[in-house]
């Protein structure tokens, strides 16, 4: 192995990765149209639940109409599709945990650059598949979908997801190495997952909350997951806002991309290689 | 039946050990549970803070609404939940043999060997913020009242174990069935949103395909109000009708099941 193979050759090889990530998934094709499937349920809760809230408030909650909710939830159904990781997180520390990542450590593949190619071929099909249904529902619902100000909106509005995908995979992905330390990680995961959707956004929008709360969730790397792209969507922020916003996000995941470096390589130091 | 309730008993016992032998592990599904619980109480007080009723449900009526789904679904979680939840992973690696091979109904192995002691604690949790709304209320709920409460929330447990048998029972055909366990998680939050916010066709599917909107909504009403909702006899024969055919499909399925070479 030599360190000056060529830039694109390295990139092949991880575009290998993706293809088998593609196969890998529609071999199970029927548990992924399950979860796309069930996944439509939150949306009719919310849908319900929104609806009744917003009329309890005269047509508005806290600065939202029933319209802007729901694209809202809309949104963030469609965020979840496009850029949420899925059983990465367990399969990670799975393949920790059965000491699977022995052949990583053997050959000239990076773990996480494997791992975030397999993140993106799920991702990919993922949208390619879901794309007619969600768009579906988005046409059923269209009295109550509001489309971005405009294309610059829009084009902003892409760029926050594919760093809301980054991110989100990072912590995926770091909380995901806990298995090099503990045997059991989905307690420790569901902790973190409570924290990404309370203070990401993924409950109720983040502006509902008092300003003093909001104020400190904004330092937090949570709300650059789901509530920055889709505020960015519903015209929420000044472009100031904006700008701040993506200094954050691309801040976190340099921060989370260094943190997951360092755990990684504090947990090669203990790893056993269970099995073979 | 006295066999299957000292059986019962017995892998209860057994578990509590295991759970013991994972003490960390054991403390932090607690912290989850409350983590979660805190999320749902979170959202009540914000959209409160907005809002003066959801739906006819006041601010301490939907904590008792989120509260009572809470405990329903963590006397689920005490008996059923971790059975339920591996099933798919047993069918796929063929570890399902050794339940057919017990001398026991394959369905009781099935949904009760483990048992989660930890989530005691969160049915106590439960019933906190349950008794809290009540005072917060200022009810003084009579004996019926409690005894219906009760009962229903009994059956709300029964419900939630019919269908989550229904829905795993599909990992007979799907290999690789997380996707089902992902939209259980997914249908259990239909339970704490009040019933009357629904409208049409998704109220009758989720009142009467998927009764989800029966589980928490019923039982917080008898408390909360002293109302006995129209349909509420209705719901316990749901209740069998959903076990019957929970049964009749297990073993519809289980025909299907082929095994798997080690």
């Amino acid at each position: 192995m030599s360190l000056s193979r060529s830039a694109p050759l390295r990139l092949a090889k991880y575009l290998r990765v993706m293809a088998i990530g593609f196969q890998n998934t529609l071999v199970y094709r029927w548990n992924f149209l399950l979860r796309v499937g069930f996944s439509f349920i939150p949306l009719m809760g919310a849908f319900f639940f929104w609806g009744a809230a917003a009329k309890g408030g005269g047509g508005e909650i806290g600065g939202y109409s029933f319209n802007a909710m729901i694209s809202y939830f809309l949104g963030l159904m469609l965020l979840d599709l496009l850029a949420s990781p899925t059983e990465d997180d367990y399969q990670i520390a799975a393949e920790i945990r059965d000491g699977l990542i022995n052949q990583f450590l053997m050959k000239p593949v990076d773990y996480l650059a494997y791992r975030f190619s397999l993140f993106w071929s799920y991702r990919a099909i993922y949208a390619a598949t879901t794309l007619v249904p969600v768009l579906a529902a988005i046409w059923y619902l269209r009295a109550y979908f509001t489309m971005p100000e405009s294309w610059g909106v829009a084009w902003l509005c892409l760029v926050a997801v594919l760093l809301s995908a980054t991110l989100q995979f990072l912590i995926a992905f770091t909380s995901a190495l806990l298995a090099f330390w503990v045997l059991e990680v989905s307690a420790p995961i569901f902790i973190i997952y409570s924290f990404e959707f309370l203070a990401g956004g993924h409950v109720f929008p983040l502006d509902l909350f008092p300003p003093w709360a909001y104020r400190l969730i904004m330092l937090t790397p949570f709300p650059y997951e789901y509530w920055f792209p889709l505020g960015i969507f519903l015209g929420r922020f000044s472009p100031d806002e904006v700008a701040r916003g993506f200094a954050m996000q691309a801040a976190w995941c340099l921060g989370v991309w260094l943190l997951a470096r360092w755990v990684w390589a504090r947990g090669i130091r203990r790893y056993t290689a269970v099995g073979g | 039946m006295r066999r299957y309730l000292r059986l019962a008993f017995a892998l209860f016992r057994y578990s509590l050990a295991r759970e013991m032998m994972f003490k960390a592990n054991f403390l932090l599904w607690i912290v989850v549970e409350i983590a979660w619980l805190g999320l749902q109480l979170a959202l009540v007080e914000v959209i409160f803070a907005h809002v003066t009723e959801v739906a006819g449900w006041t601010k301490y009526e939907m904590v008792m609404l989120v509260g009572t789904s809470h405990l329903v679904q963590q006397i689920f979680q005490v008996a059923f939940l971790v059975n339920l939840i591996e099933f798919p992973e047993n069918v796929r690696t063929g570890k399902l043999d050794f339940a057919l091979l017990q001398p026991a109904s394959p369905q009781f192995l099935v949904s009760i060997r483990k048992y989660d002691p930890g989530s005691v604690v969160n049915c106590a949790i439960g019933v906190a913020f349950v008794a809290w709304a009540a005072w917060k209320l200022g009810l003084r709920p009579a004996p019926w009242q409690l005894g219906l409460y009760a009962l229903m929330v009994l059956n709300g447990v029964f419900l939630h174990y019919a269908l989550m048998l229904m829905i795993v029972t599909l990992a007979f055909w799907i290999v690789r069935a997380q996707g089902l366990v992902y939209g259980y998680y997914n249908l259990f939050n239909i339970a704490r949103m009040p019933r009357e916010a629904f409208r049409g066709a998704a109220k009758v599917l989720f009142t009467w395909v998927l009764p989800m909107l029966v589980v928490a909504n019923f039982p917080a009403q008898v408390l909360a109000r002293g109302v006995i909702g129209s349909g509420a006899t209705w719901i316990f024969l749901l209740t069998l009708a959903f076990l019957a055919l929970a049964r009749v499909w297990f073993r519809f399925g289980l025909r299907f099941y082929t095994s798997a070479s080690s």
